[in-house]
C-alpha cells in the first residue's frame, strides 16, 4: 500500500499519478461492486463515482497510504446503499440482464444455484462474504469496509453460509 | 475449507473475471475529480443519483458519442402494442419488450411485479443502447423512452391520460452512460393502471426525432391490465417537505401496509387477515420545528373512520381507506397527520359511530412536557437537530439503536418481513419530541476520523459542528470531517450532556 504514498497527496496536480492510481485500483473496486450487485454496469458506475468520492475526499485524509481500503469501504456503501434504496427506487433504463452467464462443467448445476442463493443474501451479507471469499480480507479488514466490528463480520458471513448451505445442497461428488 | 466455501470462491472468482474493467483512465478525470473536490461538503450521495435513473450514477468515463445513424426521422409510422399499450411510432424505429433487453432486472433479484417495465421505445434496437448509450458508440440511440407500471393508485391521486411530459432535474453532465442528457417523465392512470414514462434526449437528437418521439408519446392508448393486483398506492402527500405515498401489499407474509418517502420507509404487516386489532405505527417526515408525523396501518373489516387524540388533546379522523379485496379480503387501511409529541390513541368506529376497534401508538413514550424534556443521566442514542454553541444547548431527537434478534424483532414488527434485519441494526425513532438539552461547558464532542475509518474519534469543535448539523452536511476543517448528517451518542451526566459521540452509520 506504502506506493500509494504520495500520489493523493498531490493527485489533482499530477495528472499521470491520478490516472495510475485509477488503472491500479479501479478494476478491483468494479469487480467488488459487480459481485455485490450483480449488476456490471452499475459496479462501473458505483466504482468510478466512488473513485471521484474518494481522491475528492481524500484531500482531507492524512494517512494516503490507506487509499485502498478507503475505496473499498466507499464502494461498498455505495453497494449497500444501492440496495437500501431499491424498494423505492424506479427502475428506470436498468441495462443489461444482471443475471451472471451460466458456467460450463459438470457442476454448473449447483455454481448456478449458489449464484442465485447469493443475490438473495441481504446486501451487506453477500458484501461480507464477497469480501471474505473473493477479497479474501481478514474479518478487520472486512470489518473496515463495512464500518462494523469483526464480531458483527462473523455474524453477518454466517448467516450468510447458514443460508446458502440451506438453499444448496451438498455436492455428491466431493 | 469445506465444499461451500470452496464453491463459494470458484463462483465468484469465475464471476470476477467475466466483469469488464477498465485498462485506462477516461478522459476528464483530473477534471471530475476536480469538481468532486469542489463540491466537497455538499455531496448528493450515489444512491440519491441512482434513484434518478439508475443509471446517471454521476460517472465520467466520458466516452465519445459518435452519430452515424440515419437522422431522418421519415413520415411513416407503424403501430405496435405491448403489455397493453399500443402506440404509433416511426416505422424505423424498434419497439423493445423491457422483458428481452433485461430492463426488469435479473429475475433472481427477487423484483416485485410492480413497478416493471412494460414498454420501450428506441431508434435502435441494441439492448445495449439501452444499458448505456454513453459506451455504445456509433450504436448509440439518440433518444430513449420506457413506460413502466406502477402499483395502481386509488382515487384521483394521479392525472388521467392525457398527460405531457415534464422536465426532470437530472444532472447528468458527469454521467458515463447519458452525458448532457436531458430527461423527462409523466405519470397517469389509464385503463385502471398507474404508469410513469420516462425519456432521455441526448444533445444529438435532433428536432425530427425528439417530435417523432413527443407523438409517439402521445399516441399511447392502454387496456386494462389482465391480472390482479399484488400492490396498490392507497394515499400520498407531503409532509415535513417530503412527498410520502402509502402502499398496501400482499405477499406471503399477509397484508403489509407501508409509508414510502424520499429518505425513509417505515411499515406494518399484519400477517392474520381476520384481525379484529387496529394495528398502526407512524412515521415523521422532516425534523425541527418542520418535522410532521404521519399515523397509518391496518383496520379490521367494519371500521369506517378512525379517530386519533393525541396526549397534547388534539383530535383528528378520517375515513377509512379501503384496500382491494384482491390484497386483503378482511382488512382496510387508514392514514392522519397527527400531533408530532406523545402518544396517540386510536379508536376505530363502524357505520353506526359504535367503537368496535382500538390501537395506540408510541405508547412507551410518555406526553411531551417540561419534564419529559430531559433525559435522565446516561448515554443515549439519537439524532443532534440543532446546536447553539452560544446558548451552550443541543436540540436532541432520542432514538433507540437496536442491533441482534431486538433489531431483528423491531425489524420484523415494523416491516411484515420474516427475514433478518439489513445491516445488522434497527433504529427506532417512535417520538418525535425535540428535546432541548444543556451542554456542560467541558463537553465533549467525539467525532469519527475517516482517516482511521472508522474506529478512532477526534475531539471537534462546536462552532463547526453546529455548523454541519444546520448545513446538514460535511463541514472540514483541514483533515477534519464533521457530518451533519449522522448519528450519535450522548453522555447525560447531572442532567447535562457531557459527551457527544458520532454512530458509524454505513
Amino acid at each position: 500500500m506504502s506506493q500509494d504514498t504520495g500520489i493523493v497527496r498531490t493527485v489533482v496536480e499530477d495528472r499521470t499519478d491520478l490516472e495510475d492510481l485509477y488503472v491500479r485500483h479501479l478494476p478491483g473496486a468494479v469487480r467488488v461492486a459487480s459481485l455485490i450487485t450483480g449488476d456490471a454496469d452499475l459496479a462501473q458506475d458505483i466504482a468510478h463515482d466512488a473513485f471521484l468520492r474518494s481522491v475528492g475526499r481524500f484531500r482531507h485524509l492524512r494517512q494516503p497510504e490507506a487509499f485502498e481500503a478507503y475505496l473499498r469501504r466507499a464502494v461498498v456503501n455505495a453497494c449497500t446503499s444501492h440496495f437500501r434504496r431499491r424498494k423505492v427506487e424506479t427502475a428506470y433504463l436498468r441495462g443489461e440482464a444482471r443475471g451472471a452467464a451460466p458456467t460450463e462443467g459438470p457442476d454448473h448445476g449447483r455454481r448456478d444455484e449458489l449464484r442465485v442463493a447469493l443475490s438473495a443474501l441481504p446486501a451487506r451479507q453477500r458484501a461480507a462474504v464477497v469480501l471474505r471469499y473473493y477479497a479474501d480480507l481478514s474479518e478487520h479488514q472486512a470489518g473496515e469496509a463495512l464500518g462494523c466490528s469483526e464480531a458483527a463480520v462473523r455474524s453477518m458471513v454466517a448467516r450468510a453460509m447458514e443460508t446458502l448451505r440451506e438453499r444448496i445442497p451438498r455436492s455428491e461428488d466431493t | 475449507m469445506n465444499d461451500l466455501e470452496r464453491d463459494l470462491r470458484d463462483v465468484l472468482g469465475e464471476d470476477a473475471r467475466r466483469v469488464p474493467t477498465p485498462t485506462s483512465a477516461p478522459e476528464g478525470l483530473r477534471r471530475s475529480v476536480r469538481r468532486r473536490q469542489a463540491a466537497f461538503g455538499g455531496l448528493v450521495t450515489l444512491a440519491g443519483v441512482a434513484i434518478v435513473a439508475g443509471v446517471v450514477a454521476g460517472a465520467t468515463m466520458l466516452l465519445p458519442v459518435q452519430s452515424d445513424r440515419p437522422a431522418d426521422v421519415g413520415p411513416a409510422t407503424t403501430n405496435g402494442t405491448l403489455n397493453g399499450i399500443t402506440i404509433t411510432y416511426p416505422q424505423t424505429w424498434h419497439l423493445i419488450d423491457p422483458d428481452t433487453v433485461g430492463l426488469n432486472g435479473s429475475p433472481t433479484m427477487g423484483e416485485s411485479p410492480l413497478p416493471r417495465i412494460v414498454l420501450a421505445l428506441a431508434p435502435m434496437e441494441a439492448p445495449e443502447t439501452f444499458g448505456c448509450p454513453g459506451r455504445a458508440g456509433g450504436d448509440a440511440a439518440p433518444l430513449l423512452m420506457t413506460v413502466q407500471e406502477e402499483p395502481p393508485t386509488l382515487g384521483d391521486l394521479i392525472r388521467p391520460w392525457p398527460v405531457e411530459l415534464q422536465p426532470m432535474s437530472v444532472d447528468a453532465s458527469e454521467s458515463a452512460c447519458y452525458p448532457d442528457w436531458e430527461f423527462l417523465r409523466a405519470r397517469w392512470i389509464a385503463a385502471g393502471r398507474a404508469f410513469e414514462a420516462r425519456v432521455g434526449l441526448s444533445p444529438d437528437a435532433s428536432d425530427d426525432e425528439r417530435n417523432a418521439l413527443f407523438a409517439a408519446f402521445a399516441s399511447m392508448t392502454f387496456e386494462p391490465s389482465g391480472g390482479g393486483a399484488t400492490s396498490v398506492a392507497l394515499a400520498q402527500g407531503t409532509s415535513g417537505g417530503e412527498d410520502w405515498q402509502l402502499v398496501a401489499s400482499r405477499d406471503k407474509g399477509g397484508l403489509s401496509i407501508e409509508i414510502v418517502g424520499e429518505t425513509t420507509g417505515t411499515g406494518v404487516g399484519a400477517p392474520d387477515d381476520a384481525s379484529t386489532d387496529l394495528q398502526a405505527t407512524d412515521a415523521v417526515f422532516g425534523s425541527g420545528s418542520l418535522a410532521e408525523r404521519i399515523v397509518f396501518g391496518v383496520v379490521p373489516e367494519g371500521v369506517v373512520r378512525v379517530e386519533a387524540s393525541a396526549a397534547a388533546g388534539s383530535t383528528v379522523s378520517a375515513d377509512v381507506l379501503d384496500v382491494p379485496s384482491e390484497i386483503a379480503q378482511h382488512l382496510n387501511a387508514f392514514v392522519l397527520a397527527v400531533d408530532p409529541s406523545g402518544p396517540v390513541q386510536l379508536t376505530g368506529s363502524d357505520a353506526s359511530g359504535q367503537v368496535v376497534a382500538t390501537g395506540s401508538v408510541g405508547g412507551a413514550v410518555s406526553a411531551p412536557s417540561p419534564a419529559d424534556a430531559a433525559l435522565e443521566d446516561g448515554r443515549h442514542f439519537g439524532y443532534v437537530r440543532s446546536v447553539d454553541p452560544e446558548a451552550g444547548t443541543i436540540e436532541f431527537d432520542l432514538a433507540y439503536f437496536l442491533s441482534g434478534k431486538q433489531a431483528d424483532q423491531a425489524y420484523q414488527e415494523a416491516t411484515g418481513d420474516t427475514g433478518h434485519v439489513p445491516n445488522d441494526h434497527f433504529v427506532v425513532n417512535d417520538n418525535p419530541l425535540l428535546r432541548t438539552l444543556t451542554l456542560a461547558p467541558d463537553a465533549r464532542l467525539r467525532l469519527l476520523d475517516w482517516n482511521h475509518c472508522c474506529e478512532t474519534f477526534f475531539d471537534g469543535d462546536l462552532s463547526l459542528f453546529a455548523q454541519a448539523i444546520a448545513q446538514q452536511g460535511d463541514v472540514t476543517d483541514g483533515d477534519l470531517i464533521y457530518r451533519g448528517q449522522s448519528q450519535w451518542w450522548i453522555t447525560v451526566e447531572n442532567g447535562m450532556v457531557t459527551q457527544i459521540e458520532e454512530q458509524y452509520s454505513p
